[in-house]
């Protein structure tokens, strides 16, 4: 009897050893996430990559999300901002992330509205051209409202053969500058200091 | 007569001359062995596909997808052909069997712009890009537009070009030979393909002038 209590005591005590030794490289297979430059007043909610289901939820004030190695998803909920989800990666270490914030479609329209006309009268004055062959069409304000893109254009009686030249304007202590001049179409290789997503945002945008 | 006047019979003149010639062919024989097993086979991809290469001065036959053999070290190489830039430099052939050297050169006039653009040359540029990009998957998906290059319609032109010290990863050059009002519809149909046209070096010919460039 004594030789089977002593058993199973052995028995116990390596399940025990056991259980905590897999509690341990659980808790090892978390890293810390910490986010930086989250808006005030604002969530971010974090997803694993292509999934619907919430995995964290964090503040500014409490920025350090506990996650496992892979790929995830976070997206900014507060008004605004554009909700539109942005892809991360967890290596195996702690790390630190900095979240890009981007105005909402409707902030940014809103922000355009105020800075439309002189905007459009600092690339009249840039490009004299506009004055009299070429006009300028609305255009758009991308990121924080710091991008702008526009086409300017030469009027033709038929519409299908305009030949629309896209610039791309930056915000710079308040000032707008020519990011990029007059061209059919921006790209990449000759504008390596533009983020690729503005780029392809004023390539797209159409005056229709 | 001879074998008599020189005293010997003709069993051992038969004999000599065969050996000499089993001797030359034993020595040829060793050549083309010594050279199959320490020489590479080079296949120059070369756009455009007719062009004159002289390899540390000799002039060498270049057909296309046809393989020369060369030992493994540096050449001196010079390409050439009329309307097109020449173009010298050293190339290295490896330890490997078979090796695949890219030479392409740089038009210098209208004729030869447009005879880069011919389908047999564009499809010469795609081979030499894949064979320079292999390495890099990101830029090789970029690249997989060359399958559709070149377009030649009624409107406008596509196609492709390269320079000699295009690398890995560098953005491809495509041209767009279009008239007014059709060069933003070679840009759309680039973007319905499934492209995005602002990863490339694009540049317009034809009557084609930026009225914003000073």
């Amino acid at each position: 009897m004594k030789k089977l209590n002593l058993l199973l005591s052995l028995v116990l005590i390596i399940l025990i050893s056991y259980i905590g030794w897999l509690l341990y490289v659980y808790n090892q297979s978390f890293y810390n996430i910490t986010f930086q430059d989250i808006p005030e007043n604002s969530t971010l909610i974090i997803y694993l990559e292509g999934s619907e289901t919430k995995n964290s939820t964090i503040t500014k004030n409490d920025n350090v999300a506990k996650l496992r190695y892979g790929s995830y998803e976070y997206s900014i909920l507060s008004d605004g901002y554009s909700d539109s989800r942005q892809k991360f990666s967890v290596t195996k270490n702690d790390q630190s992330i900095a979240v890009s914030s981007l105005y909402s479609e409707k902030k940014l329209s809103s922000l355009l509205k105020e800075q439309m006309d002189s905007i459009h009268q600092f690339i009249k004055k840039s490009y004299p051209e506009t004055n009299f062959d070429y006009q300028v069409a609305d255009g758009i304000l991308i990121g924080k409202g710091d991008w702008y893109g526009t086409i300017l254009y030469r009027p033709e009686e038929d519409s299908s053969i305009i030949e629309p030249y896209r610039i791309i304007l930056k915000k710079e202590n308040g000032d707008w500058k020519v990011a990029a001049s007059p061209q059919i179409l921006q790209t990449l290789p000759a504008n390596p200091q533009i983020p690729k997503e503005i780029i392809q945002q004023v390539n797209n945008y159409s005056m229709l | 007569m001879i074998p008599e006047q020189l005293n010997i019979v003709p069993k051992q003149l038969v004999l000599s001359v065969s050996l000499i010639v089993i001797n030359i062919l034993a020595a040829w024989l060793i050549n083309v062995l010594y050279n199959q097993i320490y020489s590479s086979q080079v296949t120059f991809v070369t756009a455009p596909s007719d062009l004159s290469v002289s390899i540390n001065g000799v002039k060498k036959d270049i057909k296309p997808n046809t393989a020369i053999r060369l030992k493994p070290g540096e050449y001196n190489l010079v390409a050439q052909k009329n309307n097109f830039d020449k173009y010298s430099g050293k190339i290295s052939v490896g330890e490997k069997k078979q090796e695949f050297i890219p030479v392409q050169l740089t038009p210098s006039t209208p004729i030869g712009e447009k005879e880069l653009s011919s389908e047999e040359n564009q499809s010469s540029i795609q081979d030499i890009y894949s064979l320079k990009y292999t390495a890099n998957e990101e830029s090789y998906k970029d690249i997989a537009i060359l399958k559709r290059l070149p377009v030649k319609s009624l409107l406008f032109s596509i196609y492709s070009k390269i320079s000699q010290s295009a690398q890995a990863g560098d953005p491809l050059t495509i041209e767009v030979n279009a008239p007014y009002g059709y060069r933003e519809a070679a840009i759309t149909l680039i973007k319905n393909w499934g492209y995005d046209p602002s990863v490339y070096n694009i540049q317009f010919t034809g009557d084609y002038n930026n009225p914003f460039s000073s």
